[in-house]
Order: C-alpha cells, then sequence, then structure tokens
C-alpha cells in the first residue's frame, strides 16, 4: 500500500510538475528507471520470500541506480556509453525476469 | 532457460536478512517441494513468514522506514514521467551521445553525397535531352508530323481553296469524272481534297455503283448529287486548272451537268479518315 501511494505521488508529480531533465542527465534516465524498476522487482520477490527489509531495499535501489548510471558514465567516456547502457539494460532486464518468474511462482504457484 | 532463472543466487535483498532460516528457504529453488519437516529446519520468527508480508512496511505504516520507501518509490514514479516525457517530448537528437550524432551526422553526410551525385548526373542527363540538336530534332519531328497529318487525312485542315459544287440530277457522271476532277486538283498543287464530305486520301477509290442506283461510290460509300468538292491549294491555281478547256468544268458542262466553283480565302475540310495500320507493308529502311 506504502509502495503503491508513493508511486502514485510520484506519477502525479511528475505530471504536475513536469520536470525539466538537464540535457548531462538525459542519457542516464532509462538506465536509472531500469534500475530501480530491478531493485522493486527484487524488493517484491523479498517480501514474498518474507524476507524483505526497508534498509536492504533503500541501500539496493539507491546503489542499483548509482552503479547503473556510473557504468554508463564510464562507457560515455571511453566512446562506448550506447553499448554499455545497452549492456546494462539487458543485465537488468534478465533479473527483472528472473525475480518476475519468482513472484510468478508465489502468487500463482506455477 | 527457466532452470537458470531458478538458480539464480536470490536478490540481494533476500540475502540481507538476518535469521538465516527464511534465507534458507529463499535459496531453494522455487517450486521445488519444502524440506521435510524432520529436517532442523530454523522456525521462521515471527512476523517474517512470506504469509506476513501484510506487516512490513511496504504494506502497512511503519513510521520513517515506510516513508524512506513511499519516498522512493515517489522517486521512481516520477522518473518514469520525466524520462518518458522527455523521451516523447524532445526530438530523438536532444537525447543522443555526442558519439552518436557523430554516427548519425556521417551517415546523413555519405547520404548527402550519394544524392549530390545523382543530382549531377541528372542535370547532365537533362543538359542532353533539352540541348540545341535534340531541341532542332523535335522541332523537325513535329513539323513532320503536321505534314503527315495533313497528307493522311487524319486531323481537319484549313486554308485557301476552291469549293465546287456539281449539280447532276440526270445521273449523266460517273466515277471517272470526280476521279478526273481529284487527279486535276492534285496536278494543280491541291494539298488537301474532300469529296462529297469524304476525304481524299492516299486510299481512297471511286467507283461506278452496282447497276440500277445513281450516284458514285467513293471508298465503298454511295453519294449522289450534288457533289461538293473542296480543294485547299493555290486558288487561283486550281481555279484555272478546274477551267481550262477541255478540263473537267469543261467536260462536266458537256455531258449535261451544273458546275459552280467559287474560290475562297478560308476553307475548312472537316472530314477526316482514320489512321490504318498496314497489315503487310512495313518500312524497309529500318
Amino acid at each position: 500500500m506504502i509502495a503503491l501511494a508513493g508511486l502514485l505521488v510520484g506519477i502525479i508529480a511528475g505530471l504536475v510538475l513536469e520536470p525539466a531533465v538537464p540535457a548531462w542527465l538525459q542519457p542516464y534516465l532509462p538506465i536509472a528507471i531500469v534500475a530501480a524498476l530491478d531493485a522493486v522487482v527484487g524488493a517484491t520477490r523479498a517480501l514474498l520470500d518474507g524476507v524483505f527489509r526497508d534498509r536492504v531495499f533503500v541501500i539496493s535501489f539507491l546503489s542499483n541506480v548509482f552503479v547503473a548510471a556510473v557504468i554508463v558514465w564510464i562507457g560515455d567516456l571511453l566512446g562506448v556509453g550506447a553499448q554499455m547502457s545497452t549492456g546494462v539494460v539487458v543485465v537488468l532486464t534478465m533479473r527483472i525476469f528472473s525475480n518476475a518468474a519468482a513472484i510468478r511462482r508465489h502468487l500463482l504457484k506455477a | 532457460m527457466a532452470d537458470r532463472e531458478e538458480q539464480a543466487p536470490a536478490p540481494d535483498e533476500a540475502v540481507g536478512a538476518p535469521g538465516a532460516g527464511p534465507v534458507g528457504a529463499a535459496a531453494l529453488p522455487e517450486g521445488a517441494t519444502p524440506p521435510p519437516p524432520a529436517q532442523p529446519v530454523p522456525a521462521d520468527p515471527p512476523g517474517r513468514s512470506p504469509a506476513d508480508y501484510h506487516e512490513s512496511s511496504l504494506w502497512r505504516w511503519r513510521g520513517t522506514s515506510s516513508l524512506v520507501v513511499g519516498l522512493l518509490f515517489a522517486v521512481l514514479g516520477l522518473l518514469f514521467v520525466a524520462g518518458a516525457q522527455a523521451f516523447r517530448g524532445g526530438d530523438v537528437l536532444d537525447n543522443a551521445r555526442p558519439a552518436d550524432l557523430v554516427q548519425i551526422l556521417d551517415s546523413l553526410e555519405q547520404e548527402n553525397d550519394r544524392l549530390r551525385q545523382e543530382q549531377l548526373r541528372l542535370q547532365a542527363e537533362l543538359g542532353v535531352l533539352t540541348s540545341g540538336t535534340s531541341e532542332q530534332a523535335l522541332a523537325a519531328a513535329e513539323r513532320r508530323l503536321e505534314a503527315l497529318e495533313v497528307l493522311a487525312g487524319t486531323e481537319p485542315v484549313r486554308g485557301p481553296g476552291i469549293r465546287m459544287v456539281i449539280r447532276d440530277p440526270q445521273g449523266v457522271l460517273g466515277a471517272n469524272d470526280l476521279l478526273d476532277a481529284v487527279q486535276e486538283l492534285r496536278d494543280a498543287g491541291a494539298e488537301s481534297i474532300e469529296v462529297a464530305q469524304q476525304r481524299v486520301v492516299v486510299d481512297t477509290w471511286f467507283s461506278d455503283p452496282p447497276e440500277g442506283e445513281s450516284g458514285v461510290l467513293i471508298s465503298g460509300e454511295l453519294r449522289g448529287s450534288p457533289y461538293t468538292v473542296l480543294a485547299i491549294g493555290d486558288p487561283q491555281t486550281l481555279a484555272t486548272a478546274m477551267e481550262i478547256p477541255g478540263g473537267v468544268a469543261d467536260s462536266v458542262r458537256t455531258a449535261g451537268a451544273q458546275f459552280e466553283l467559287d474560290r475562297r480565302d478560308e476553307l475548312d475540310i472537316t472530314a477526316t479518315v482514320p489512321l490504318g495500320t498496314p497489315d503487310y507493308a512495313e518500312p524497309a529502311g529500318r
């Protein structure tokens, strides 16, 4: 409930405020979103496993976003930013899928 | 792939849980039967069992931790909206990296070069097509076409000439008389001839009608008196040719028919013939 409420608040705030993303941040935005999604899906799985710890969630959320952004940033410095962000997205998406599979087994027993 | 998913290490959220009991359970591949109760499995701590996730700070208000978690989700929602709007609102180029931009620019320049070369080629072609010689050739072809249209009788023509009316109420004239008139007109330089609403062209023929009918067959069509003959050419020459002693006018009048002739500065020959395709003859010079 808290999570859904927070998500809703964030979406509404985004729609109302229409925050302008600085140009230098724009390449990292999709990466950050996917990283945060990974943390959220992982947290959901942990919740269903009964091992959810809010401290772990907060730290993993922030560090996921940070590490993903740093990897892409380094890639940009090396001139392989596009490939690097593709790699990050692929890896994170795979994690999201595996966690989603675990959640599915919990909820649907299948 | 599914197997690998199942054997993938539990996410770090799960690993971070103290108490070891649920971690052991979570480390099992999902879908596997839980260990039999006989095994020494630590009991779940209260509030940590899978069924009790309603108690977590994700679900129920638990003070600061719920605030922080909720805040993070709000950040996620904000990021979503901002990302979606940045992607939708701006040009793709706005979000592209310098390296990508260089690549795009490069491909555009290559495309530009290719198009410029094509432009040069097409301009050269255009120059050839519109250059003097071919323009002259085109004009010559058009003049030739006009001459052939007049000769073939496919187009109505207009010009100075003469108009003759031959009235033959008694039916004393035959195909020969009309043919003579046409031959005389051609001899005098008539460029276009119409006899009784029939354009006279290269394959026009005259014949006497079958027994019992009066008139003349012109290219298969029966025409009777009066015969109107139109000829375009120099009116003076044509009229003189018609009226020389012993000529067309003389012989028509001698035979007992009436002959009228007047010169016209402008005369319209409106009868045309369709252009047929030759079945046998073909140009040999090709």
